[in-house]
């Protein structure tokens, strides 16, 4: 098996998001890796500024997720990129993945899911059910 | 009108914008414009496996079923269930049935249902963008079953992603969509255009931010019309979200209420009969524009004054419908 040379990681600001990116910058560091960093934005993305039209609100949204959320990818020799898009994470990764030609999707894990039925649940349980690409989910600190 | 606000218990919180106060915001704009005794209320029924089984496949069924009877849950970072999720999904696909069956029966000229949640979104296995099944296709589908041709018009804010994907190879639908863009949920590019097994029945209008009703007239006008004209529907299903309107939080067209109630008259003028035209209320999350946009909708079609605002005109998109024209123009479609 040769080492990852495209990394895709889902950032949303979250601190398990935060471990994931360091994770992927990490490994991407070790192997000389690319890392690109999507961001799905949904619906309820547009709903945090009232009555603002959609496009400041998108632009907001977009200095917010390459200046802080990213930021560990800026900082370091690691050759990376951030990636906005619409939609849901699962469908974002998945695009971002093919498009990219990534080999290794990389998510955290908030310890907790929506449904671990047969299509419903967490982002991290669905991209396992559905990649064609392996899949590292990060667990919670949990204070270790 | 096929409306149940009494069963409707699909609340995921006080601070979701898809809420149960969303349907009453839709009833007081019927009774604003004063449509009550022209309109027929319709009792919604629970749509049923075999019914919903047309679009969704009985492992998702039975999946959402037990995830809602568990308590439900975040399905994803938008969509959420309750225990009363599932019943009134039922019911709000039920009623587009109703309303279908009704107008079928020749018991009206239009139906309008008034049910949530909402359905455009919803895949055929998976929930959505607020949306737990596809209201529009189940009845779409139920249509199709018996020999129908069906032209959807989802003049929602928001790309119909689960509508298009469900009837991508259907011959027998017609799914034209105006939308926004870029914009949740990342699809409806004009060059989605159809499968292989229905080249040039989807038919897809992004606009930029801003744009007005003037220019979603003229994309009905110069792109819709003649694609219509070339399917010859035998009904038509609107998804008519109504958070395209200039004060919707979700989003940023610059539609009113009179711009509403104008393309409803356009869209009308695609049905091939009276009775054969049904309205799915799909978003709209700002209640007082729900309100006048739903009176001004249904009295438009109802042949009744009431225009609490004007028309929009002069916004951008004149480039995107011109785009949008010449994928589809002589039915080109996707080939």
């Amino acid at each position: 098996m040769s080492p990852p040379r495209c990394i895709v990681v889902g950032v949303d600001g979250s601190d398990c998001a935060r471990r994931a990116l360091r994770w992927a910058l990490d490994l991407a560091g070790a192997v000389d890796a690319e890392v690109v960093a999507v961001h799905a934005l949904g619906l309820l993305s547009h709903l945090a500024a009232a009555a603002v039209p959609s496009e400041p609100q998108r632009q907001a949204v977009a200095r917010v997720f390459e200046q802080e959320w990213c930021a560990p990818l800026h900082d370091g020799d690691v050759r990376g990129r951030c990636l906005l898009v619409d939609g849901n994470p699962v469908t974002a990764l998945l695009t971002a993945v093919e498009e990219h030609g990534a080999d290794l999707i990389v998510v955290g894990s908030r310890g907790h899911g929506g449904f671990a039925g047969l299509q419903l649940g967490s982002t991290s349980h669905q991209l396992v059910q559905h990649s064609g690409t392996p899949v590292v989910v990060v667990p919670p600190d949990e204070g270790r | 009108m096929a409306a149940a606000p009494e069963l409707d218990r699909h609340d995921v919180g006080p601070s979701h914008p898809e809420r149960p106060a969303r349907l009453g915001a839709a009833l007081a704009g019927i009774d604003d414009a004063g449509l009550r005794d022209g309109a027929v209320v319709l009792a919604a029924r629970r749509a049923t496996d075999e019914e919903l089984s047309l679009v969704h496949p009985l492992s998702y069924l039975e999946a959402l079923h037990a995830f809602c009877d568990a308590g439900g849950g975040a399905l994803d970072p938008d969509t959420m269930a309750g225990p009363g999720s599932w019943d009134t999904a039922l019911v709000a696909a039920g009623a587009a049935l109703a309303a279908v069956d009704a107008l079928g029966r020749g018991e009206g000229d239009v139906a309008f249902v008034a049910a949530r949640p909402p359905g455009h979104h919803a895949l055929r296995d998976e929930p959505m963008g607020f949306c737990l099944l596809n209201n529009i296709a189940v009845a779409a589908a139920s249509l199709t079953a018996r020999g129908e041709r069906v032209l959807i018009v989802d003049w929602d804010v928001h790309h119909g992603n689960g509508t298009q994907a469900i009837f991508w190879d259907d011959p027998h639908v017609l799914y034209v969509s105006t939308h926004q863009w870029p914009l949740y949920p990342g699809t409806g590019r004009v060059a989605e255009t159809g499968g292989a097994g229905a080249p040039g029945l989807t038919v897809n209008v992004p606009l930029p931010p801003r744009a007005t009703g003037d220019v979603v007239l003229r994309a009905l006008d110069e792109v819709v019309a003649p694609a219509v004209e070339r399917f010859a529907p035998t009904w038509v299903l609107v998804s008519a979200g109504f958070d395209a309107h200039r004060a919707d939080p979700m989003a940023g067209l610059d539609l009113t209420a009179g711009d509403f109630a104008d393309i409803a008259a356009r869209v009308r003028a695609f049905a091939p009969a009276p009775g054969r035209l049904a309205l799915l209320l799909e978003g709209g999350y700002d209640l007082d524009a729900l309100r006048m946009s739903v009176g001004a909708t249904l009295a438009r079609l109802m042949g009744v004054a009431f225009r609490p605002e004007a028309a929009s005109s002069g916004g951008p998109g004149a480039d995107a419908v011109d785009a949008a024209r010449r994928v589809h123009a002589d039915g080109a479609g996707s080939t």
